[in-house]
């Protein structure tokens, strides 16, 4: 029945968008929906794995009790500017990666492929690598010490540890985010770069009122992508860290999985992870809503 | 269409497993262990027991205790499990595991570390494997710095001594490896020189008494040893060992497998901890181990035990000890093996064993531990001691406090605690309904969305 | 002329300093994989040792795990093909009620820390009796968050003319979307199948908690277990694991990659 031409109407095309949302309808139903409502549930009640006949309305204490954990406290401003720090220096860097690879006339394939290649390999053995290179007698040290610089504990340094793992994960998502920059690029009609040059528009120009315009749904995407994935960091602060020294890179989702794994509090976890939740959706709304707003302003021309 | 295809898939793996029937008890196993050592122990046990089929089941170490706490939550523990030394206070205190005093106590004479699986007067556990921490010395370093390469510091005075005069980081050598930036394992390294000086986390009331003159004078002697010591995790600071970059090491016998194949130049000796002085205290170190242990949930105790009593006899723990080296068996005939008196160096390892502390057995051990580990780390950044065992004491009485409420909740509902866990199937029926209830309002939900869609659908296109 | 060759040396130059940087960990790890020390820590040559892929590629089990790596990796990324263009054009070209209500729920799945939902997803296979089965590592994951996301906004980047003329010519939505929206978006289809592939074969978490045994046990899970030591990881093992793992991916990016560049550019856009 594909690409028969059909009659349109309304209930017609309204059985179309059924069927082309019905996979995702079935798949939350069945798969998230349960998870989700689950721990929701959870998160206002007692739960000890240990004992699980005790599963008690708590109301609102997990939420409560929030305020007064200072590691919640600390992972949260840790976690904040881990995403402050990171999500723009990656998806600036991942632009300019993305357009210098598209302009470079010679061994562009070969650049792409180098820089995607961190995105490749799981994380974990990213950062197993990097733990490797930012150890005292490791390579970065040796790197300094040729250009006479003193060399650091990177990841044992109080102050150090939390921009270290920033720079490991800007470093690894780069490459990636550049491709779907370079997807979104390619898309762009070259009518529209010809045309401003018989205008006489500078290079500028051409980016600011051509190119910026044209991949800003990219942005839009990459931008939220990154953020939800910011907040959620967890394997390099696992695999560097656990979260020290002194917890200062002890992450929301690194202090919940303790929570639950470590000190088995269902509960508690579970009330963090929906605060989590909470606070990305705030920030990603506001993202969007200031995104979306400067787009159809500037989306309006072509 | 899809949901047809969806519901017959279902309908066929639903049925599946009840074709694989067969033994006519069927025990699962969790261990850590590669199962080329596990495998052949399990197929000589179902031969001698026909009727009997053990699934092993490996679980990773990284991720082990996160896998048997999902599967507890479910309702799914394995009949037989391994579990660390250190998990068990917490395991036992909880009432997870099975009361095992009849079924292995006639076997107490011939193993070690019965501690950690002992709560109450109740035994809960089978030990199998155990392991302690000595302290590694490299002889290279210690003839190029004058001394004794044939002895290893005997007191603390000596350790710092010695440390001091190896360390050298411009030339990137440092006096001692000190733990650092890693969670969970400072305790093991630190504990030590507080055990051997008398001191204790909990005394023998129960009550918290890690701020004592003893543990302070401890802590004051690790932060002087931190000035000539490399501050790292515990695989970097192997690593750094294994490339002659440190003088002294508190390590594992994991290295005996590594360090000779690795780096066969390493010249190295191992040595008992040292004592706080001469007159004073003694040599003492972490012990820790596996535990083989049943849950609750177990299908048939009996043999699960019998399975237990063959696994951890010497010729079938032997093989584990000899390739991976991490532990040793915690039958005591082990340690008449060649391989004991071949290198003495693991010879210490016996020796060490005889001294060694295992952490306290405690309902509240997990917690505990990270309050040590964040008293010691704080004061390794360089806050005050005072401060640091304030924050110690506060938090420990903030989270007994805590506990005690939830162990109150836990009578007040049930009467005890070991009727709570007894009967997980009260739970598992109102998750049951939980879960159709979910279903059905999803189900609910898209069937108004359909109607929704069916009679109101706008036009195609959004305007750009 | 002169100017732009000089600026096409610039560029050159400063992306052959980048690529070297990211070109480093990649060093590194086929290095450790192969030698016993650290490279470049040692005061002279680490050991060369074949032991660790020996380790890795002669396991028993080995064949096990790659065929059931492939299996999953095989399935999800076709039904992510198929279903993110579907649901991706629903919700960047239709209009309909609790669309705004359904795209964050699409955001949710996103947000939602994996963490909290590996006991209620256990609990929920059991109770399917999917657990301890593969499939319990592909029906959730057919349909991808991340994946709609992307194609809804690249979908609606697209210019809508194309689809009004072949719908003024008469074809069917299902005909659009198979004819227009589907060419269009080849360099987004691509992304997607790249970037399901890596998650997927680097998947760890659920396939950890959702299957028990050696039978139904995919690469990453396995290779925790070759690597991870009670005490400290293998890192020789662990980078082996790495290096053979990652060859599958590299070929899929190396296979998608020309239609991320060449895609849309010789198509239908021309005109």
């Amino acid at each position: 029945m594909i690409g028969k031409p059909r009659r349109s109407g309304p209930i017609e095309k309204s059985q179309r968008v059924l069927l082309f949302l019905s996979p995702w309808l079935i798949t939350f139903a069945v798969f998230w929906l349960y998870p989700l409502v689950f721990s929701l549930i959870l998160s206002f009640c007692d739960y000890d794995v240990f004992h699980p006949a005790l599963f008690s309305f708590a109301g609102l204490k997990n939420y409560l009790r929030l305020f007064s954990d200072g590691d919640f406290v600390q992972s949260f401003f840790n976690t904040l500017v881990f995403v402050v720090g990171t999500t723009p220096v990656t998806t600036l860097l991942a632009l300019a990666l993305a357009l210098m690879v598209n302009n470079v006339s010679r061994g562009s394939q070969v650049f792409r492929s180098i820089f995607f290649l961190p995105s490749i390999i799981s994380i974990v053995v990213t950062a197993t690598i990097f733990k490797s290179m930012y150890s005292p007698i490791g390579a970065l040290n040796r790197l300094l010490e040729v250009f006479g610089l003193p060399g650091q504990a990177w990841l044992i340094e109080k102050n150090l540890a939390l921009p270290a793992i920033m720079v490991m994960n800007v470093w690894a998502y780069t490459g990636y985010y550049m491709v779907l920059y370079l997807a979104a690029l390619k898309a762009v009609p070259r009518q529209l770069y010809e045309a401003a040059e018989v205008d006489g528009a500078t290079e500028w120009q051409q980016f600011r009122y051509i190119t910026l315009p044209q991949i800003h749904y990219m942005t839009i995407f990459i931008l939220t992508v990154n953020t939800i994935r910011s907040w959620q960091v967890f394997p390099e602060v696992f695999t560097l860290t656990s979260g020290g020294p002194v917890g200062r890179t002890n992450t929301l989702v690194h202090h919940l999985y303790e929570t639950a794994f470590r000190y088995h509090e269902m509960g508690y976890s579970a009330a963090i992870s929906y605060v989590l939740l909470a606070i990305i959706m705030i920030f990603s709304l506001v993202q969007m809503y200031v995104l979306q707003g400067r787009g159809r302003k500037k989306g309006k021309k072509a | 269409m899809r949901k047809t295809f969806i519901k017959s898939l279902l309908l066929i793996l639903v049925l599946l497993p009840g074709t694989l029937l067969g033994a006519d008890i069927e025990l699962t196993f969790w261990n850590f262990w590669d199962p080329k050592f596990i495998l052949p122990v399990i197929k000589q046990f179902e031969q001698d027991n026909p009727g009997v089929k053990i699934h092993n089941e490996q679980v990773s170490w990284g991720n082990g205790l996160d896998k048997i706490v999902v599967a507890m939550a479910n309702n799914r523990a394995p009949d037989i499990c391994e579990l660390g030394s250190t998990w068990m206070g917490k395991f036992m205190g909880e009432g997870a595991l099975l009361d095992v005093t009849d079924k292995f106590c006639d076997l107490k004479p011939d193993y070690l570390m019965w501690e950690p699986a002992t709560m109450n007067g109740r035994l809960y556990g089978m030990p199998w494997l155990a392991g302690t921490r000595v302290m590694f010395y490299n002889r290279k370093l210690f003839k190029e710095a004058g001394l004794d390469p044939e002895r290893g510091p005997e007191t603390w005075e000596e350790l710092l001594a010695a440390a001091k005069l190896i360390h050298n980081p411009e030339k990137g050598l440092y006096g001692f490896g000190m733990n650092a930036g890693e969670g969970h394992i400072l305790y093991k390294k630190f504990m030590p020189f507080v055990w051997g000086n008398h001191g204790h986390i909990i005394d023998e009331q129960g009550n918290f008494v890690f701020d004592s003159p003893q543990t302070r004078e401890a802590l004051d002697f690790y932060l002087k040893l931190k000035e000539y010591s490399y501050c790292e995790k515990q695989d970097l600071l192997d690593e750094a060992f294994k490339r002659g970059r440190l003088g002294l090491a508190i390590s594992g016998s994991w290295n005996f497998a590594r360090y000779p194949i690795d780096a066969p130049e390493l010249d190295f000796g191992v040595a008992l901890m040292p004592k706080p002085a001469k007159d004073k205290g003694f040599s003492t170190s972490f012990l820790g181990g596996e535990i083989l242990v049943l849950f609750k949930t177990c299908k048939d105790p009996d043999m699960a035990a019998k399975f237990i009593r063959y696994l951890t006899t010497v010729e079938n723990t032997l093989p584990i000890t000899r390739e991976a080296l991490v532990s040793f068996p915690a039958h005591k005939d082990a340690y008449n093996d060649e391989m004991f008196s071949r290198d003495p160096r693991l010879g210490v390892f016996v020796e060490q064993m005889k001294t060694s502390v295992h952490p306290p057995i405690h309902r509240l051990w997990i917690e505990l531990e990270k309050i040590i580990n964040d008293t010691v780390e704080r004061a390794m950044y360089g806050e005050a001691p005072d401060k640091v065992f304030a924050d110690a004491a506060r938090e420990y009485a903030r989270v007994s406090q805590r506990k005690a409420n939830e162990q109150s909740a836990v009578a007040a509902s049930t009467g005890s605690v070991q009727v709570a866990a007894a009967t997980p199937a009260q739970n598992g029926g109102s998750t049951q309904i939980l879960l159709l209830t979910l279903i059905g309002v999803g189900t609910l939900i898209n069937a108004i969305m359909l109607m929704f869609l069916v009679y109101e659908v706008k036009k195609t296109q959004v305007d750009r | 002329m002169t100017q732009n060759s000089f600026r096409q040396k610039g560029l050159f130059a400063i992306l052959t300093a980048l690529a070297l940087s990211y070109l480093y960990p990649w060093l590194y790890m086929l290095l450790r994989s192969f030698l016993r020390h650290e490279p470049g820590l040692s005061d002279g040559n680490g050991l060369f040792t074949l032991e660790y892929y020996r380790l890795v590629l002669g396991n028993a089990g080995f064949p096990t795990y790659l065929f059931n790596s492939f299996f999953v990796l095989t399935i999800v990324l076709i039904a992510n093909v198929v279903f993110s263009v579907m649901v991706g054009y629903a919700f960047a070209r239709y209009r309909f009620p609790f669309k705004n209500v359904m795209f964050w729920m699409v955001l949710v799945t996103l947000m939602v820390p994996k963490q909290t939902l590996m006991i209620p997803l256990l609990d929920l296979m059991v109770r399917m009796g999917l657990h301890n089965t593969l499939w319990a590592l592909i029906l959730p994951f057919c349909v991808d968050g991340f994946n709609l996301f992307l194609m809804k906004q690249y979908i609606q980047g697209l210019p809508p003319d194309l689809e009004d003329a072949a719908r003024a010519d008469g074809a069917g939505e299902i005909g659009i979307l198979w004819h227009v929206i589907a060419p269009l978006s080849r360099p987004a289809i691509a992304v997607l199948i790249i970037n399901t592939a890596i998650i997927n074969w680097n998947s760890f978490l659920f396939p950890l908690i959702l299957t028990d045994t050696a039978s139904v046990r995919t690469l990453p899970v396995a290779l925790a277990m070759f690597s991870q030591g009670p005490h400290a990881t293998d890192w020789g093992a662990l980078m082996a694991g790495a290096s053979v793992s990652s060859l599958p991916i590299i070929a899929i990016f190396w296979m998608f990659q020309k239609e991320i560049i060449e895609g849309i550019t010789s198509g239908a856009l021309k005109d």
